[in-house]
Formats: structure tokens, sequence, C-alpha cells
């Protein structure tokens, strides 16, 4: 069976997903398997070419992309208006491809919200001590910008002893046991979702 | 895109491992890429097509050169010239179709929107006296032996037959074609090229040496000097009083040569240049590119340059996405050549500027 393609939001998501392949399923799978479409789910658009490219070579297409939030700052966020909005647009454009929105086919969020579940229980002070951070942040006079997921997840990965750049998102090792459970239930869905098309590459 | 000879589409069929491959929406800055042995080369040599029959035949015939195959008519060494000619046995035809019983043809439309038909067919004399019903114009003919090879030129509505290796015994005044291969050192074409190209115009001259100081930088004139009994393509370089000779600067330098003259050679029609980064510094390829576009923008050429190289196309990339030539982004196209699922048949995809750009920005292969 060939190689499914991967497309995904960014090189966090590359990155997590080359880890988890390999843990889950004995899959090593590189850059050329995935189509990075930035960082918004509309960059679909410019990518028309490359996915009918890939279908013809027999590849099956598998988006992987974030519900976001429902707030007026993300177009059609949520799951399921995202989840709506990307199935609408393969069909207007005919594109075959399976989909699977992140954090787990089911709630809103990210790649992010998700990799805060798969941190270890043994580490959740690191969560607490930053939410008193981000309330200390809400509460003063001045206008502060709370930080995002990311920074969150980049904040437990450094205080956790991870240097240089290997704390960034495109070079994290995911399959390191002393950060991160890639066993973790959480990630059942996900792996319901890869399984038909990884399990027997 | 502003030459109405332009080609918009284009499709070849039965050539070398193209059963039928399309290309749609070709630009004037058209970049081809794809795997090795995906038929790179095979397609810039298909869009040689020219609708004049002894054009075609001798652009295609001439690839073969290329790639050291050569099988030409020719006089006996022994016999002077004019005398009689020995014409091969072997067909030079079955290394360029897929299948010498059906034709090579292409359908090309071009920027005017005008639909072009054209077809080579191998046949023989045999063949041709047992159909033609009486037609005058393949009567000629019947006087050849019946295995003799001829081929069948058709062009729209229009029908030519010729015997086949015509086209080496047709005289077409400083023929030369509009290729430029991926590896071609120093050769004394360079003279003729400049003689008919450049020698006739200071103005050409001078935009051909701003051109090539890309590469050759301080080149402060280009002439032809004898070396040897030998006229050699030369160069006046920094102060020095003396000329020397092309060949002495490298292979890139003789590839920049060659790629700005045939942009003056190839006015208003198209150039193909096989490895177009071949001996290029990446620290110069920027500007390369910007002195290809510069020419080819001048010369009103459609370009269409093959490559395999990563540092290639995002230099393109570079070049078009800010600075003077931003205004033309819609000019450009990428043209990947892969494999479908068959592990046979070749397709090609266009991507516009909008999809090359997301492609090179976001690191998502075009190759």
């Amino acid at each position: 069976m060939a190689k499914p393609v991967l497309v995904v939001e960014g090189k966090a998501d590359i990155k997590f997903l080359m880890d988890c392949a390999q843990t889950a399923f004995g899959v090593e799978l590189s850059r050329e398997d995935f189509i990075d479409v930035g960082t918004d789910w509309r960059g679909l658009e410019n990518n028309r070419t490359q996915f009918e490219r890939r279908a013809n070579e027999g590849r099956a297409l598998l988006m992987i992309l974030d519900a976001d939030w429902d707030t007026p700052n993300h177009e059609q966020g949520g799951f399921a208006k995202r989840n709506a909005a990307i199935g609408h647009w393969l069909q207007q454009n005919g594109v075959a491809a399976k989909v699977f929105i992140w954090p787990n086919h089911n709630d809103n969020g990210t790649l992010e919200t998700m990799l805060q579940h798969i941190t270890l229980p043994a580490h959740a002070a690191i969560f607490q001590c930053f939410e008193q951070y981000e309330q200390c942040l809400r509460a003063s006079d001045d206008e502060y910008v709370t930080p995002n997921e990311k920074a969150k997840i980049y904040s437990y990965v450094e205080a956790l002893g991870v240097k240089g750049d290997n704390k960034g998102e495109a070079k994290r090792n995911y399959q390191d046991v002393s950060l991160w459970d890639l066993n973790s239930a959480y990630l059942n869905p996900l792996k319901q979702f890869l399984a038909p098309h990884l399990a027997n590459v | 895109m502003n030459g109405q000879s332009h080609f918009s589409s284009f499709q070849v069929r039965n050539f070398k491992r193209f059963d039928d491959l399309s290309v749609a929406n070709l630009g004037q800055i058209n970049l081809i890429v794809g795997d090795n042995s995906i038929g790179k080369t095979s397609l810039l040599e298909a869009l040689l097509a020219d609708d004049e029959p002894m054009v075609l035949l001798k652009r295609l015939h001439r690839t073969l050169c290329f790639r050291n195959i050569h099988i030409h008519a020719r006089s006996p060494s022994n016999i002077p010239s004019p005398g009689p000619i020995a014409i091969p046995t072997s067909n030079y035809l079955a290394f360029l179709l897929s299948d010498l019983t059906k034709p090579l043809s292409f359908e090309i439309r071009t920027g005017t929107n005008v639909l072009k038909t054209l077809s080579i067919e191998a046949t023989t004399a045999g063949k041709v006296s047992s159909e033609s019903n009486g037609d005058k114009h393949a009567k000629q003919f019947l006087r050849f032996t019946p295995d003799t090879a001829l081929v069948r030129f058709k062009s729209n509505s229009k029908t030519t037959l010729t015997p086949l290796y015509a086209d080496d015994l047709a005289v077409l005044h400083n023929f030369q074609i509009p290729f430029i291969p991926a590896v071609r050192m120093y050769d004394p074409d360079l003279v003729s090229g400049y003689q008919l190209v450049l020698a006739p115009s200071r103005a050409i001259r001078q935009r051909f040496i701003q051109s090539l100081s890309i590469i050759l930088p301080g080149v402060q004139e280009v002439l032809t000097r004898q070396i040897h009994e030998k006229e050699h393509m030369a160069v006046v370089v920094g102060g020095s009083d003396e000329s020397y000779p092309l060949s002495r600067f490298g292979d890139g330098v003789v590839k920049c040569a060659r790629v700005f003259m045939e942009m003056a050679r190839c006015q208003n029609g198209r150039l193909m240049i096989d490895e177009v980064d071949a001996g290029i510094h990446f620290s110069r390829m920027d500007n390369y590119w910007r002195g290809i576009v510069a020419a080819a923008r001048e010369n009103q050429v459609q370009l269409f340059a093959a490559t395999h190289s990563l540092e290639c196309i995002q230099s393109l990339k570079r070049v078009f996405e800010s600075g003077p030539l931003a205004d033309f982004q819609n000019d450009v196209r990428c043209i990947a050549l892969t494999e479908l699922k068959d592990g046979k048949t070749v397709k090609a995809y266009t991507y516009g500027w909008s999809e090359f750009l997301t492609a090179i920005e976001h690191g998502n292969e075009v190759r």
C-alpha cells in the first residue's frame, strides 16, 4: 500500500505526526509525505494542484487540521463549523480526502490542545504555575496579552530541561517518554483515523 | 505574455515515453521540474514543434546529435560531392516515436487561441504507392524502391510527403535549433551565432555584454579572433588590451553566453534550456534569473527551462516575489512531470504563481 499524504497546518504538526506514526505504527514518514497548507485551513485553496497530483499517484489524502474556537477571530471556528466547512470545500473542489480535526475530532482546539492532554500527570504542576501567571496578567491594570497555547507547551518543555532548538515545535522529540505519553487514550481517535492508512504500509 | 505565437497549451502524442502528454496554462517563463528519467528533456524536445516540415524534422533529428546518436545521410568519403548520397538503413524516427506504426502528433494553442495540429508519420514508398489512388504528389515516389523510408507530415489540413533524411540534405539558411542541452561545452556554433546575432548590432552586443557580466564581471567587449587558424568567440575583460577565448572562463560562462545569444536569436519565438542552472554558482543564481527574464521579456521569447535543483526553483521564486519583476508574477509557471500510479503514464501539472509561491514558502515539494 502506498503511504498516504498528510495535509497539515504547520511544522509542529509534521513533527508530531512523524513521531506518532513511528511509535504507533512503526512507519517512518518523511517531509515529502506531508503538504503544509500554512497556519490557516483556508490555505487548502492554494494547494489544489498538489492534491490532484498526489491523488493521481495513488496516495490517499489525510487532512489533519485545527478546529480552533467558535469566536469572531476564527473563521468557521469550533469543531462542528470547521468540520462542515472543510467538508464543503472538499466537495466544491472535487477533492477526495479523509479529515481529522485537532484535538480529537470532537472538541474545539488545536494541536497544542491535544499536546496538553499527552503531557505527563507527574508534571501537572507546570500548568498550574502557568495558570497563575495568566491570572496575574489578566488581573493587571495594564492590558497584557495572555500567552497562547503554544507558549504553554513551550514552557512545559523548557521547565523539563529541554535545551536549544529541541524546545521548538519543529524539532521536539515526542518519543521522549520523560515528557510525552504517546500511548495516552486521548490519542485513540487519531490512531483510529490513521490506522487504515499506516497499518499496512 | 505578449508574443502572439507563444504557446498557451501543448499536447504531444507518441513521442518517446509520452503516449499522450498535455500541458495547459503555459506562461512566458515556464520552469519544468521532475524526477530523473521522467521526461523533462523529452518535453523540451517536443516543444521544438514547428509547422514547417523540414524545420521540424531537422530540429528533432538534431536532438539525437546532442544525445550522440548520429544517423545521417552522407556522401561516401571516397566520392567527391556532388555525388551519390548514402542513405542509412536505420530509421532515426525509431529513436523519437514511441510506436513507429503510429504518428507523432502535436496539438498546440497559441496566445491568440489559434489551434494548430501537426503530425509526422513514418511510412514507405511501397505503402504510399499502394495508397496513392493516382495522387499526383504521391506518384513522384513510385520511382523509389518500396522500402524507401518516407515521412508524411500533416499541418492542419495540409499534407506533405518527403523522404526520410531529406532534412539532412535540405539547406536551411543559418539553421540553429532553439534548444540548449544540459551539457554543451564550447563549440564553433558560437562563432556563427556571434556573426549572425551579435555582430550586426551594437545595441544587441551591449545587452549581451551586460547579461554576460552577471557571471563574468568586468566583461567589456565580445568579438571573434583567430587562434591557430580557427575563429573563436572571445571577450575582453577588465582593463586588458587582449581578448581571451570564451572557453577559457569555464562551462558556466559558455552556457551563459549561449543562453543570452539564443535569447536574441529567438525573438518572438520559444527557447528551451535543459538544466538551466548547470554551471552557475548559487551566489549568482538570482541575478542569472533576472538576466534571463529580462532577455526573455526584451526579445518576446517564451522560455521553457528544466531543472532538478531546489536552489534554482527557490531563486526563481525570490526573483519574482518582490522588486521590479513582482508585477509579472502571472507570467510564471512551474510545470511538474510525475508518473501516475500505473507506473508508466506521465502527467504534467501546471502551478500558477500563487500555488508555486505557497509550495516553496511552506516547503512542499513541487519536483
